[in-house]
């Protein structure tokens, strides 16, 4: 049986990488054992995930690099978000009321909430020397017969 | 590289076309927030959001969205998004936000929206 697929890209810290770090992320979906129905939706809480990190993990404009580790067998799904910035443990931030949200008419505070509606674990690591670890995981859903 | 492009449009009676395409991410969600308010500054506040070249949005876009709708309700106004791709959709639906906005399936119908 062959191993997981494991597939790594490391971005500066800049938004204007983001499409690229998704446009990794559908290529490794596509070449998973058992490709996802609906692979956009883990696009999207990576590209949240990377954002978090650009927004609060580095200071605006400073230099920094983030990497994103895909790991994937027939069972489940495994990003790795590294970076060396400040730390930022979106396991911190407490759910948002949606739609009082939305009356009021706020524009940030969604993205950590969406993270937490597609991936079945998100965990975050920091240990002092080390870089900052955000770990999402997917299961993939068990093919029907 | 792609990014976002937007095209406004003035109608006859004051609604403004607002036409976006590529993705709205946060990389590129201040461009649409630019232009939304270059629109309220003209005390344009009746707007049809056309999403069927949108491949992609994130949080960053969806929140121009709400903004947009605070924004064009407390000036008595209105947003209507039109023909929104399912991906784009989805994020509407995992929000739980769907039923907040006014969706039509073409600008047809969203026009009749502000009659």
């Amino acid at each position: 049986m062959s191993g997981p697929i494991v597939r790594e890209i490391r971005i500066p810290n800049d938004t204007k990488f983001l499409a690229d770090v998704r446009a990794f992320l559908q290529t490794f979906l596509q070449d998973i054992p058992r490709p996802f129905k609906e692979p956009m939706s883990v696009v999207l809480a990576v590209d949240e995930a990377v954002t978090n990190v650009i927004e609060h993990g580095y200071d605006n404009g400073h230099d920094g690099d983030i990497r994103v580790e895909c790991r994937g067998d027939a069972e489940q799904i495994e990003v790795l978000v590294e970076d060396w910035g400040r730390t930022f443990d979106p396991n911190a931030i407490p759910d948002p009321d949606i739609q009082e949200h939305v009356r009021q008419g706020r524009r940030k505070g969604l993205g950590i909430y969406l993270m937490r509606q597609i991936m079945d674990e998100i965990n975050y690591e920091f240990r002092p020397g080390e870089p900052n670890r955000l770990r999402l995981v997917k299961k993939v859903p068990a093919a029907k017969h | 590289m792609p990014s976002l492009d937007i095209l406004t449009q003035e109608t006859s009676n004051g609604v403004v076309l607002v036409e976006i395409g590529g993705f709205l991410d946060a990389h590129t969600f201040e461009n649409l927030e630019a232009t939304l308010d270059a629109l309220y500054q003209q005390g344009k506040f009746k707007i049809v959001m056309g999403l069927t070249q949108l491949n992609y949005i994130s949080s960053a876009g969806v929140g121009v969205l709400v903004a947009a709708l605070g924004t064009v309700q407390a000036h008595q106004g209105k947003i209507v998004l039109v023909d929104p791709a399912p991906n784009v959709l989805e994020i509407f639906d995992l929000l739980g936000i769907t039923h907040m906005f006014t969706i039509a399936k073409d600008h047809a119908q969203a026009l009749r929206a502000f009659a």
